[in-house]
């Protein structure tokens, strides 16, 4: 342990620039951070989640430097260095770097983020510290990580520079390779194994380096281990993964119904735009049985088309997003069609057999909160305060760690905002917000969350938009998960051509 | 005697350059052994396979007994490395250098290493960047030697300083020669000539001979033969005689295994009676040029 704070003494005296920076930037982002919780106009809201984000990454960065610098303090590449001849114990000088990122990275970011959740007024933050640690722990680990792995077989800090850029370059690449890949952008099921290679990658070039300085051994190792991620990416069976994650359910126990509207679309008012290797469509789809309390989020659907002359086409699964309550009666997916398979189908009936992936929630708790100027309190949620926009009003509100599954409602009823004599509002018309879960920040464990209210539902009159004022009341409900399930539909032989929406325009009405 | 270090046909490969070819070597405890030869011979490669730094393609290497790619902090404890090109903290003081370095090493001398810092007269406030060349290097040795050492390994040491720069590393080099093993490579020969004890002379990655320096100079003459008439010459010449010269009534050749007695005699039987002969003692240099001459195959075999 003597070696271990020794070499660290060392550190902190030789790299106080570097700690100095790391710190400012981590106190700039403390200091600025509780100011894009406060509800302002739209665009300055935007200003503030770009300085916001522009800070996030400046603290990302100036970790980046201090353990690049840090670790190449006793540089593992090359055979000049003076300390490789000292009697150092690898293990004790692996230690102290970790002691070093543990002290000037991790501790003072586990205050940054005690100080924001104290600021952000859900109380004090020694109850809630094991939470802040660990709902920061899994993302400052992975970039201090990889940050580690790079500055360990790099000599300096131009070429973990351009070990960085090759990281760039491979994503591209591997975001390139992925795009093709059927169904990889919908299905998450390997993001654990490919989690798992690279962290064990990371960890054995680590401590190659550390216990025998195998520089070529630990860069070939992180070349592999980026190489089987990619192949993860383009050999797991994304379909079966999907159909194992979405299960079928017998008829009766449905908690939605689907089918195909046959109801042919109005023809569409064709305007050529530019060309493009793929042709969108539209599939209008009936849906029923959504039962009271309960809405179903349409997270994905697959179409496979089959021609008669046995040609076949697949779109893979694709995400959706979109959000179905019991009183919808339809809802209209669309999907990418390869031009080519298009041109050779488009005036024959083909069949389709289109898949659907839906995620099922029930109401949970509802609270009834009238809203304030200013800043007013949310139980179970956190903070809100009304944003006024140009064409919608909407609210910022402020949680705690993770975003809270919520469903927000505003009834016309019960709208306090003054009603212009062009656009009056029917009453008992509602506007619904259905908002999910998103990825936390490495630093803060409060999150914003910005809540629209976009149209009212079921109207036509496109001069009116719900409003929220001072005495607006609003209704929150929690969102319970419930069962992920999987619905198919057949077609038979429907034209595509009737279906296209790309390259044209299609004349649509709401619900 | 004890090897306190030994190599046994270390090999070394550098992709398609064979810097070590089968390196046999061994260094008697307390010898201080130089280690010579031209740039590129492989001396500096065979000391950082001796110190863990690279690893050998073939054979082993010892230090201190222990087979060098196992050699870990409690053996680097005992062994004193400075070299030319090293890497050092230069942001650190001499003082702060010198206080770092001292909790890695059990056997640290406070009082040895403040004796060091006067003899190499240090300025300990300065900045390692901010130092000479030869002051960085005496800073270094300071380091490397307060702990006692048990091995000391000096790589080039002494190239490019000064001459009196260099008499005070090796003024504090010999201070602990007594208590130490030290290897020392060097191309340059004069500098080496006033301390080692033994000398090992290494050529494209092979050791060509390895010798007590005084049996060196012992063995090597620098003969010139006048005589009163031109001598009849023979076909061959003895195998210990080197670059051979004759010119008219006066022979030059340099004697690889000199004997007075033995060498006089062979004298008159090979070319007669000579009026005058003259026997030279050479410089470690001249010793080297002439065996680098004469090609030191024939050398070798002789040795062995």
């Amino acid at each position: 342990m003597r070696q271990v704070l020794h070499i660290f003494k060392k550190d902190i005296r030789h790299h106080c620039p570097e700690i100095l920076l790391s710190l400012s930037v981590l106190a700039a982002y403390v200091w600025n951070e509780p100011d894009q919780w406060v509800a302002r106009g739209l665009s300055e809201n935007r200003l503030r989640d770009f300085l916001s984000e522009g800070l996030t990454v400046a603290v990302v960065v100036s970790w980046c430097i201090l353990v690049v610098r840090v670790v190449q303090g006793e540089n593992l590449v090359g055979d000049r260095q003076f300390w490789v001849t000292k009697p150092y114990d690898r293990e004790k000088l692996l230690s102290a770097k970790l002691l070093f990122m543990l002290a000037f990275i991790s501790l003072p970011t586990l205050i940054a983020g005690s100080v924001l959740f104290a600021e952000g007024g859900f109380g004090s933050p020694l109850r809630a510290l094991p939470t802040i640690f660990s709902t920061q722990a899994g993302s400052i680990a992975f970039i201090l990580m990889i940050a580690t792995a790079l500055a360990t077989v790099t000599a300096s800090i131009a070429q973990f520079l351009l070990a960085l850029l090759a990281v760039g370059v491979y994503v591209a690449i591997a975001a390139t390779v992925a795009a093709y890949v059927p169904s990889q952008s919908f299905s998450s099921g390997s993001d654990s194994l490919q989690e798992g290679i690279l962290v064990i990658g990371c960890i054995v070039a680590v401590l190659w380096q550390y216990t025998g300085r195998k520089t070529t051994s630990s860069r070939s190792l992180l070349a592999v281990t980026a190489f089987a991620i990619l192949l993860v990416v383009v050999a797991t069976p994304y379909q079966t993964l999907v159909a194992r994650e979405y299960v079928l359910r017998p008829a009766g126990s449905q908690p939605i119904q689907v089918a195909f509207d046959e109801t042919k679309p109005s023809p569409p008012n064709v305007v050529r735009g530019r060309e493009e290797k793929e042709v969108e469509i539209q599939i209008p789809i009936k849906v029923w049985a959504i039962a009271a309390a309960t809405s179903v989020n349409v997270d994905g659907a697959m179409l496979s088309l089959h021609a008669p002359d046995g040609q076949n086409w697949s779109s893979g699964w694709t995400r959706v997003g979109q959000h179905l309550f019991p009183e919808d009666q339809a809802f209209n997916p669309t999907f990418k069609v390869k031009k080519a398979f298009f041109e050779h189908v488009k005036a024959t009936p083909v069949q389709a057999h289109i898949s659907f992936a839906l995620s099922t929630f029930q109401n949970g708790e509802t609270k009834r909160i009238v809203a304030t100027s200013g800043e007013f309190k949310v139980p179970g949620l956190g903070f809100c305060s009304i944003v006024q926009g140009y064409a919608t009003d909407s609210l910022r509100c402020r949680y705690a760690f993770a975003t809270p599954t919520l469903l927000t409602t505003v009834s016309s009823s019960e709208m306090s905002c003054p009603f212009t004599a062009d656009a009056p509002v029917p009453p008992g018309l509602i506007s619904r917000d259905w908002s999910g879960s998103s990825a936390s920040d490495p630093v803060s464990p409060i999150g914003t969350l910005d809540i629209y209210f976009w149209r009212w539902e079921g109207s036509t009159d496109s001069k009116s938009s719900p409003s929220v004022c001072p005495g607006t009341s609003l209704i929150f409900r929690t969102q319970e998960a419930g069962p992920k399930i999987r619905k198919e539909i057949g077609i038979d032989g429907i034209k595509l051509a009737d279906y296209q929406t790309s390259n044209v325009v299609r004349l649509s009405f709401g619900r | 005697m004890n090897s306190a270090i030994r190599t046994e046909n270390l090999s070394k490969r550098f992709r398609k350059v064979l810097a070590l070819a089968g390196l046999n070597f061994d260094v008697a405890e307390g010898a201080i052994y130089a280690l010579v030869g031209p740039n590129g011979a492989g001396k500096t490669t065979a000391i950082k396979i001796l110190m863990n730094i690279f690893q050998a393609t073939g054979g082993a290497a010892r230090i201190l007994g222990i087979d060098s790619r196992k050699i870990a902090a409690r053996t680097l404890a005992s062994i004193g490395y400075v070299s030319e090109n090293q890497e050092l903290p230069l942001w650190m003081t001499v003082a702060g250098f010198l206080g770092y370095l001292r909790p890695f090493y059990p056997t640290w001398d406070r009082k040895l290493e403040d004796e060091l810092i006067e003899r190499f007269e240090l300025p300990l406030e300065r900045k390692l960047k901010d130092l000479s060349r030869g002051m960085r290097m005496k800073a270094t040795l300071a380091g490397s030697l307060a702990y006692h050492p048990k091995v000391i390994i000096l790589d080039e040491p002494f190239s490019g300083l000064d001459p009196l720069v260099r008499d005070q590393l090796i003024e504090g080099l010999l201070g602990r020669a007594s208590e130490s093993t030290t290897l020392v490579s060097s191309h340059d020969l004069a500098e080496i000539e006033s301390f080692a004890s033994h000398v090992g002379y290494m050529e494209q990655g092979q050791l060509r001979f390895s010798e007590e320096l005084s049996t060196l100079r012992e063995r090597f003459r620098e003969v010139e033969l006048k005589f009163e008439e031109i001598p009849s010459v023979p076909e061959k010449w003895p195998a210990a005689w080197m670059q051979t010269n004759n010119s008219g009534s006066v022979i030059r050749f340099i004697e690889s295994q000199f004997n007075q007695e033995r060498t006089c005699a062979e004298i008159r039987q090979l070319l007669g009676e000579a009026k005058d002969v003259t026997f030279t003692a050479m410089t470690l240099r001249s010793i080297f040029l002439a065996l680098a001459k004469s090609g030191s195959r024939n050398v070798t075999e002789e040795q062995g």
